[in-house]
């Protein structure tokens, strides 16, 4: 039978982790059952303080107010090994689900049992339950801190107080052979003595902070913030993959709303010297590829709705700057993409997506420059019974009254809509592998407001979101592709502008 | 663990508990009080190891539908602490009244959006054959099924996440809450219920999973007393199902060695895979498979025309010959990259493809055995033999061009061809002699943990016995946990498994099945193996 300690700190719930021959047994209990004082073990042991300034989900139950910040973490595992070990024994090792009642009032403390004069270890791993995939916790999306405890005393406790801080997150602090000693050092991440008060959710760097500035015409803030960029269920190739997780910490920027449209582009073009605009013209012969292009010379009320395509990262980018903006960072569109929480598609975590949910799946049609001729099926499964009703779609934001349309995001100054589906959208970075130092450190797993600038031998811009061609994987946030300048198919690849705020 | 609000309005609290330390209902406030212990025979840790408790109103007439006001979640991957106990605790009470309990049990972050109960008529899921069913619809009420929702002036918030149902042991009680009375109510969590969803429009639950569909909620009556000590029957079902076939017979020629697999259970899709056909791999579900003697190699040439020779294969069609060299480029005809050929052409060891379904099944049948179902397939692929499940054949670590025969296409320009260095085309099952001269002599192929079953992420895809079909179709929505497959839909297609010589790295994860060739086709990416029942009846 497990012993249930009593909490240090009145009101905290009560964990005891108790060492015992070959077993480690941790204990939870509840303030209607603790043990009276006399039950707990008069011998010497060790009182571990848990406490981290990372940003943990609101208690189930009570109401987030506004202005607070998603949640990055929401899983604490303890494990314990005795001198020597090299692994934890899995008996020793403890999954909590913690949220911000579990640290406050001064942390979260467990209770370790353990031979007179024996120095225990402990190892604290802060992480969440989405970033674990195949059972596998993900280092760079971890906080990790190893702890060597004080040679347990004769009698009474050995008080330490382990910090997990999210700066920490991706690099280890301490390790299986140099475990950190408590320490009154003012870096220091574990300390003798408890927690006097918890320091959860101080992390600043998910604070929402909204624009000083006053959005322009179809502009939308952003709130700044942090989220998880990448996720571990987007695996693929090396042009795709996009499974390694890194904590992205953005300023508030303005995000149009909507795709920039064949209209809105033709006066851009039509004042610009020519020499400055890479853009193919629409082609009425079906069999070719620029039957997909949406431009035209003429003004066409029909097809000037649809979103822009075919078109240079150059033109984009210059149409973006004469608006005193940019195109948005693949940052700033997986942000928006995760709907603000890092979730795997635009409308949440829900795999499935219905056809009229967003424009995919539509590539196929024989008899065009997207036809498939195979005996098995691609992504197809959303063709529209007419023709006309292949390519890229007039925006979605023209038919808002669909109950059934998902690929859209509610902010608070407005929707933005069409990241997922319809076209593909430049971003202003260059493409590199996820691998590449843009996107991974060995110092830190902490970006803030990234933006790769390094062509690499790959020369390509990073395109994202899913195109009307795509089947649904794409549509998932963390997806990410590279076009070089010369690739053909720029019929899926559109665009639409961010600016800063200021 | 941890203490919850009580809540204010419906004046229900829950309180939980470990089993170690349960309420003594003497030691609380003198109201009302049940005590629910808990337990499961479900395999804790290794699929399930998260609770969530939901509570409800239940309704007092049939037009209405129970309304949701509390919930509470807790990690319990550790066998110890089954079973687990909570309490729900009246605060005050002026009449009798019900509190309608919901337990779920269900693996750690295999969560969706709760946006409210989405139901799907069982009984409508045969119109999706090669589709899925539009029931997430995600806006609003458009599809006429019940949503879930708390009492909109009620302080309390719906959780944001819920358990995938297919991935779910669901459970609802009727407790009774008697003024002046406390009391203790067992409840066991049966791994024979996973995936079926509880119904709270008809208030009825799977009880005992004798029947998947079996549904029934009762009102159990509290009992006074409390048992000595409490024990657990956790990880209990389904019960260990070692393999009993003698390991290896006594065989004349290499690649005809058999592996006795033991039977498990594992979670069968991937939500990860790379879905480039119509046909992703999700929903993951719950699949639970009998032991099984499993080819460690796929079929080889020389094994094929021993059957043929002793007769076994009357009436069989050949595979595709190729009385040529292999081929070395893409380039050349399709058939002189198949293996077979008339007389032996030094290919006897290599894997035997260009072969349709029929002859696949067919050979395999005539030594005993069959192919193996996309379950079975997968379970060694994914997950027999190892702690946890892994993405890949040989574990969860990224694939590098010695692990696995992949991306052996000479297409430069291609994902394919990263591996072209170490040669083109399909590879023999055993690699030649390793270059250091030493070491285990199965370079031919990626191998499983445990067992070292061969190839079954490279050099061949492999027929399964499964008709094509979405995980989300009714067949396979349908499917038992024991053994599932997809067999007489109609389809001509079956499912290919695994990746091959030709494809890149994205094709080697296990649970990948974006797929189905013509059952009478015949590829020269794609080759078999054939599966025995491991201890007795079919496998």
């Amino acid at each position: 039978m497990n012993i249930g300690g009593k909490s240090t700190r009145s009101g905290n719930t009560g964990r005891s982790l108790r060492l015992l021959a070959t077993a480690l047994a941790i204990a939870g209990c509840v303030s209607g059952c603790e043990l009276e004082a006399e039950q707990l073990p008069a011998r010497g042991h060790h009182r571990v303080a848990i406490d981290t300034d990372a940003i943990v989900p609101t208690a189930l139950g009570e109401a987030p107010t506004d202005g607070t910040p998603t949640a990055l973490f929401d899983r604490l595992e303890l494990a314990v090994l005795l001198p020597g070990e090299l692994e934890p024994y899995p008996e020793r090792v403890r999954v909590y689900e913690v949220d911000d009642s579990t640290f406050a009032d001064g942390g979260s403390s467990f209770t370790i049992e353990a031979s007179p004069g024996e120095a225990p270890r402990v190892r604290a791993r802060l992480f969440r339950a989405a970033s674990v995939y195949s059972g596998e916790l993900r280092p760079e999306a971890t906080i990790e801190v190893w702890a060597q405890l004080p040679p347990t005393p004769e009698e009474g406790p050995a008080e330490t107080a382990i910090f997990l801080l999210t700066e920490d997150v991706g690099v280890p602090r301490g390790t299986l052979e140099a475990a950190l000693s408590p320490s009154e050092a003012p870096e220091s991440r574990v300390r003798p003595g408890g927690v006097e008060e918890s320091i959860v959710g101080t992390w600043a760097g998910a604070r929402p902070i909204t624009c000083q500035a006053e959005p322009g015409s179809g502009e939308v803030c952003v709130p700044g913030g942090a989220y998880w960029m990448g996720n571990p269920l987007v695996k693929g190739d090396d042009f795709v993959e996009s499974d390694r997780q890194r904590l992205v910490v953005l300023s508030p920027f303005f995000l149009d709303q909507r795709e920039v449209t064949v209209g809105e582009l033709r006066a851009f073009v039509e004042r610009s010297p020519s020499g400055d605009v890479d853009i193919v013209r629409h082609d009425p012969d079906p069999t070719t590829e620029a039957h997909f292009c949406t431009f035209t010379e003429a003004a066409d009320p029909q097809g000037d709705s649809r979103p822009a395509n075919c078109l240079s990262w150059e033109t984009a980018e210059r149409y973006c700057e004469d608006r005193g903006g940019a195109l948005p960072t693949e940052a700033q569109f997986e942000y928006v993409s995760g709907a603000l929480r890092s979730a795997l598609y635009i409308w949440g975590q829900d795999e499935a997506a219905v056809c009229e949910a967003a424009v995919w799946g539509r590539s196929g049609r024989p008899g065009t420059a997207i036809g498939v001729d195979s005996a098995t099926d691609w992504s197809e499964r959303c063709l529209p019974s007419e023709p006309d009703q292949d390519g890229p779609q007039p925006l979605l934001s023209t038919n808002i009254d669909s109950t059934r349309r998902t690929d859209r995001v509610e902010l608070t100054g407005g929707r933005v809509f069409d990241l997922a589906g319809n076209l593909q959208e430049w971003t202003r970075d260059w493409y590199s592998g996820q691998g590449n130092p843009c996107w991974s450190r060995p110092d830190s797993n902490i970006f803030v407001d990234p933006v790769c600038t390094d062509p690499g031998v790959l020369s390509a811009r990073s395109v994202r979101g899913g195109s009307w061609i795509q089947d649904r994987v794409f549509l998932r946030a963390a997806y990410r592709a590279g076009r070089a300048p010369e690739q053909g198919q720029r019929f899926l690849v559109g665009f639409r502008c961010a600016r800063p705020d200021e | 663990m941890r203490l919850r609000r009580r809540h204010g309005l419906a004046g229900v609290t829950l309180v939980l508990a470990l089993a170690s330390c349960e309420l003594e209902p003497e030691q609380l406030e003198p109201f009302p009080e049940v005590l629910l212990v808990v337990d499961t025979d479900a395999l804790v840790p290794q699929l399930f190891d998260r609770v969530q408790v939901d509570l409800y109103t239940v309704p007092s007439s049939p037009d209405e539908v129970p309304v949701w006001f509390f919930s509470d979640t807790t990690l319990r991957g550790a066998p110890e602490t089954w079973p687990m106990s909570f309490a729900v605790v009246r605060e005050r009470l002026d009449e009798d009244q019900e509190v309608l309990v919901r337990v779920r049990l269900y693996p750690d972050g295999k969560v969706r959006d709760n946006r409210g109960e989405r139901f799907f008529p069982e009984e409508t899921l045969e119109q999706f054959v090669d589709t899925c069913p539009t029931f997430l619809d995600v806006d609003a009420v458009v599809d006429g099924f019940l949503r879930e929702s708390g009492d909109p002036d009620d302080e309390g918030v719906l959780p944001p996440y819920e358990p995938l149902p297919n991935l779910t042991i669901d459970r609802l009680v009727r407790v009774p809450m008697t003024r002046g009375a406390q009391g203790r109510i067992e409840v066991t969590l049966r791994g024979a219920c996973a995936g079926v969803q509880a119904d709270l429009v008809g208030l009825a639950s799977c009880v005992d999973g004798g029947e998947r569909v079996e549904h029934a909620t009762e009102v159990i009556a509290p009992t006074a007393t409390r048992p000595t000590a409490p024990s657990t029957i956790v990880a209990t079902y389904p019960p260990p199902r070692p393999c009993e076939v003698p390991a290896s017979p006594t065989t004349t020629l290499p690649f005809d060695e058999v592996v006795c697999v033991d039977g498990g259970a594992f979670l069968l899709g991937d939500p990860a895979v790379f879905g480039f056909g119509a046909f992703d791999a999700f929903p993951e579900r719950v699949a639970h498979i009998p032991p099984l003697a499993v080819d460690r190699f796929e079929v080889s040439v020389g094994r094929f025309r021993r059957a043929l020779a002793e007769g076994r294969l009357a009436g069989v069609e050949l595979p595709l010959p190729n009385e040529d060299e292999l081929a070395t480029t893409s380039l050349a005809p399709a058939e002189r990259h198949c293996t077979f050929s008339a007389e032996p052409r030094g290919r006897e060891e290599h894997p035997l493809n260009c072969v349709s379904f029929e002859t696949a099944r067919a050979f395999c049948q005539a030594e005993g055995g069959d192919l193996p179902t996309e379950a079975q397939w997968e379970h060694l692929a994914a997950a027999a033999g190892r702690p946890s499940q892994n993405r890949y054949p040989w574990g969860s670590t990224e694939p590098t061009c010695d692990r696995a025969v992949f991306a052996r296409l000479d297409d430069v320009t291609s994902d394919a061809s990263a591996c072209l260095d170490l040669g083109y085309g399909v590879q023999p099952l055993r690699a030649e002699a390793p270059p250091d001269g030493d070491g285990d002599p199965v370079g031919g192929g990626d191998v499983t943990p445990t067992y070292g079953i061969v190839g079954m992420a490279g050099n061949l895809r492999e027929w399964t016995r499964d008709e094509y079909r979405a995980y989300c179709s009714a067949c396979w929505a349908t499917a038992p946990l024991e053994d599932p497959r997809c067999e007489g839909t109609g389809s001509s297609r079956r499912t290919v498994r695994g990746g091959d010589w030709g494809r890149g790295v994205d094709s080697l994860l296990g649970g990948l099945r974006d797929e189905g060739f013509e059952a009478s086709a015949a590829s020269p990416r794609v080759g078999f193996r054939c599966v025995r029942a491991g201890a007795g009846g079919e496998p």
